[in-house]
């Protein structure tokens, strides 16, 4: 590999070696003008490098004026550079006065070279002082050009290479360490400038100031890629005893970049880093005294850190984030590892900061503040609205309390009132630190304990449990919020054994809930992929008891008078859909209370049941508002698409949905056993009461 | 002769243990799939009709230790009385809710993805999803839209198989919907579409 710690003290080798014979050779040519002299050695050898067949011509036109020329057969540059041939330098006019000698139209010839043949130009002055400075301008490489300076004085010298859109490509064709990984296409520019301060051996300073553009690279694979990249970056290193101190600036104006699965277009968001530090190469440690990192109107990064360079990892690290736009970074940096997940869509607002402190164990700790920030499912499941306040978290004990006050937010359209919530967060674990009562519905789910486990894990996702209570929740709301007929009255009822497992939400011990005078209990309720694509809702209820009053006044479907109980089995619901279930509606046979139903009860029942009105206002029933019923009976069984209907046996055929009873008896008659679900709901929406239609 | 016989069959009936095994409807789910790749692919394709089934809907596997006529002859005659039940349940029930909201969001999507099957970037994998052939196709910009449409129609698709399977009350048929589905999808893509075949990809 050739590393300027090769190069330069080749060429100051090469320009002594030149100048030094002008010496030894112009010096006497004072005393002796028109002599020509020509010696050769036949081998020459550094640690790495040897020089073949050197021949050194002199021409003494006159004392202050002479001509020569150095040719090396072959130089065999340092580590597998390669190797130079027929290397020639010459200077035609080499000029001596007060201050010394100085070759200003010298030639710089190579017949062969690892890049291409050269053909350029250098000057040089030996002083009497003893320096040296020597030139090199115009060196073909990698498809652009090269210039070197040396300059030396005693046991100083500084050496400079300047390179002008040199291409990245043919750079690594030099060596392994330039080139792209296998597979990779690509290509840019590089100019710039390198230069070395060096006393005896070692380099005391370096600068390098340095610009690539035109950058395009792409893996085999596409997932990693770059177009039209413009990278600027200088830096400085010093050293200081045994250390070097580190100074470093890069600037990313243009281009874009595809780093699966992030992705940054400078132009919507340029890149600036600036680290500084100290470098202890004995320890093998850089030390950040601070960095920072800006993508501009996304986020900055600032830090210090420890980096242990054996290794390239961090001892220790801090990192403060802060941006105030979280739309931009969840775009840039959250969406993209996000995809395929829930919180993928989202829109996102306000402001956060971030803090984490890293240690040779890992991430110690973190903090996470908040500031007006409020997401939004671009699907609409979930929605969180203004909130404010930090999370902090710490890998051992003892957890901090993390407070947060929040507007409110929504599942699906259920949403909640504002509310704050204080939790601990340690480790893979967040535990309510003090139950909080969530209004929601116009009555509140307190949620009396929370805990959420696997809280880091991306492969199964987190796992919490929790218990709350329902009181009071509006039903009008809750039947609102889901669109379903409008209910009165409001529910309440533990809710034990909450779970979320394997994306599978589940309620343990049932859910009993106290309506329409009755008693609900719901069973085995579980929602697989809550927030997924696809949910799927899977329960059981039992329904002991309804006040059909009530239910009716509040249904609009008629009034019927009665208790009404019910069991449904099997339900399954997928995208909120019913996918099956097994309903049975009746009267209880223990009821006693009094059956009566409406006319207009009657109808919708038996347009329900057969799909077509009853028409009773054209007959003599017309005269009666209601009717005695013995038993209500009414059986669904949703299989897919198809409804199987029944109810009470008949034995002259069809079922009866509802006996009457007393006169004028009425039997509402079933006669269609299979309706398909779609025509049943297209009913259920088409049953008008009173100028109602059932929405 | 017939009081010979009377016996043993008598004992056999009795005695006998009968195994039905119920096989993938492998016809009628190709059937199904069709429908849904169609009118997902926007019914543009011209995909052959799906091939008859291989494998017998149902065999009869009689336990006894009578002689072998007589377990040959009673299996043929079960075998007729049975078959013809299950012929009867060889269709595949494709029109529920669930299946129905998947199939029109994959139908939303199309258009979407329709530009990347068409430019290379994407094709149609071997196990009936889509995979990622090309990415250096897509612009940078586009890569995370691509993967994320890919990741969500993936889903889609996993859902449907799943779905398709429980909906026909045999969730263990879900692997061969799978497979069913990644066939009929290679037969009924689109010219100009990329698919995965013996580990290669090949284009209509």
């Amino acid at each position: 590999m050739v590393k300027p710690r090769h190069i330069f003290p080749l060429l100051r080798y090469a320009g002594s070696a030149l100048l030094t014979a002008l010496m030894l050779v112009g010096v006497p040519a004072t005393a002796c003008a028109g002599i020509s002299l020509s010696f050769g050695i036949d081998d020459i050898a550094g640690a790495d490098w040897n020089a073949h067949g050197m021949v050194m011509d002199v021409t003494s036109a006159s004392s202050d004026n002479i001509a020569l020329t150095l040719h090396v057969a072959s130089l065999q540059l340092p580590g597998s550079t390669g190797t130079v041939t027929d290397l020639q330098l010459s200077c035609a006019a080499a000029v001596h006065d007060d201050a010394g000698w100085h070759c200003r139209d010298g030639q710089v010839n190579a017949a062969a070279t690892p890049w291409q043949p050269q053909a350029s130009t250098w000057r040089g002055d030996w002083l009497h002082d003893g320096s040296l400075h020597v030139a090199i301008a115009g060196l073909t490489v990698a498809a652009g050009t090269l210039a070197v300076e040396l300059d030396a004085q005693g046991p100083d010298w500084r050496a400079a290479v300047s390179v002008n859109r040199l291409s990245v490509k043919r750079l690594g064709q030099f060596d392994a360490a330039l080139r792209m990984p296998h597979g990779w296409s690509g290509d840019g520019r590089v100019s710039g400038r390198v230069e070395m301060r060096v006393r005896e051996t070692e380099v005391q300073q370096a600068r390098v100031d340095a610009v690539v553009d035109r950058l395009t690279y792409a893996s085999a694979d596409g997932s990693q890629a770059g177009e039209g990249i413009v990278v600027k970056l200088d830096g400085t290193a010093r050293r200081r005893g045994g250390t070097w101190v580190v100074d470093s600036h890069v600037r990313w104006p243009q281009g874009e970049v595809y780093s699966e699965p992030l992705h940054v277009d400078a132009a919507h968001s340029a890149l600036n880093i600036d680290a500084g530090g100290t470098f202890d190469a004995a320890r093998g440690r850089f030390v950040f005294d601070s960095w920072s990192i800006v993508l501009d109107k996304t986020l900055q990064l600032t830090g210090t850190g420890i980096l242990d360079t054996a290794h390239w990892t961090f001892a220790d690290l801090t990192v403060a984030v802060h941006s105030d736009d979280a739309q931009r970074v969840y775009e840039v940096l959250a969406q993209p590892y996000l995809l395929g997940t829930a919180a993928d869509d989202m829109q996102v607002s306000g402001r956060v900061g971030f803090v984490l402190h890293y240690d040779a164990d890992g991430v110690e700790q973190a903090g996470l503040e908040l500031t007006d920030l409020a997401l939004r499912d671009n699907r609409r499941r979930f929605a969180l609205r203004r909130t404010a306040g930090h999370v902090a978290w710490t890998r051992d004990e003892p957890a901090p309390v993390s407070r947060l006050k929040t507007e409110g937010f929504d599942v699906y359209r259920i949403g909640s009132d504002a509310f704050d919530v204080e939790i601990r967060a340690k480790g893979d674990r967040v535990d309510l630190v003090e139950p909080i009562v969530i209004p929601v519905l116009g009555g509140s789910l307190a949620l009396n304990a929370f805990a959420m486990q696997n809280a880091l894990a991306t492969d199964t996702g987190p796992r919490w449990t929790a218990s709350a209570a329902v009181r009071d929740v509006s039903l009008d709301q809750l039947t609102h919020a889901l669109d379903w007929p409008p209910f009165a009255g409001s529910l309440s009822g533990e809710l034990r054994d909450m779970r979320y497992v394997d994306r599978v939400f589940s309620i343990g011990g049932g859910l009993e809930v106290a309506a329409f005078d009755g008693r609900i209990v719901v069973d085995g309720l579980t929602i697989a992929d809550p927030l997924g694509r696809l949910p799927a809702l899977e329960a059981n209820a039992t329904l002991r008891g309804l006040s059909l009053a009530a239910v009716t006044s509040t249904f609009a479907f008629g009034r019927i008078e009665g208790r009404l109980d019910a069991d449904l089995q099997d339900l399954r619901l997928l995208a909120w859909q019913p996918e099956q279930f097994d309903l049975h509606l009746y009267t209880p046979a223990d009821d006693d209370s009094r059956h009566r139903i409406s006319q207009r009860a009657v109808q919708n029942l038996t347009e329900l049941g057969s799909g077509v009105p009853a028409g009773l206002s054209s007959t003599f029933l017309g005269l009666f508002e209601e009717f005695n019923y013995k038993a209500i009976d009414l059986r669904i069984l949703l299989r897919g698409n198809v409804a199987e209907l029944d109810g009470l046996a008949r034995d002259e055929g069809g079922y009866y949905l509802v006996r009457g009873s007393g006169l004028p008896r009425i039997d509402v008659i079933g006669r269609n056993r299979s309706v398909a679900w779609k025509d049943l709901v297209e009913r259920l929406r088409q049953i008008r009461v009173e100028g109602v239609t059932i929405q | 002769m017939r009081r010979l016989l009377a016996y043993p069959l008598l004992a056999l009936v009795l005695g006998a243990c009968v195994t039905i095994n119920i096989y993938f409807p492998a016809a009628a789910a190709e059937e199904a799939a069709r429908t849904i790749v169609r009118d997902v692919l926007k019914g543009e394709g011209d995909g052959e009709k799906g091939p008859p089934a291989g494998q017998p809907q149902s065999s009869v596997q009689p336990e006894s230790g009578v002689s072998q006529w007589l377990l040959v002859g009673l299996g043929r005659t079960l075998e007729l009385l049975v078959a013809p039940a299950q012929a009867g349940q060889a269709d595949i029930n494709i029109n529920t809710a669930g299946i129905g909201a998947i199939r029109a969001s994959m139908q939303q999507r199309q258009s979407s993805l329709a530009p990347f099957y068409r430019s290379g970037a994407i094709g149609f994998d071997a196990n009936g999803s889509v995979a990622v052939r090309d990415l250096a196709a897509v612009a940078l910009g586009d890569r995370n839209k691509l993967k994320k449409l890919v990741a969500d129609e993936n889903a889609d698709r996993a859902d449907l198989y799943r779905e398709i399977a429980r909906a026909n009350g045999h969730p263990e048929w879900e692997g061969d919907v799978r497979s069913t589905f990644a066939k009929v999808w290679v037969q009924e893509a689109l010219s100009g579409y990329w698919y995965q075949q013996g580990g290669t990809w090949k284009q209509r």
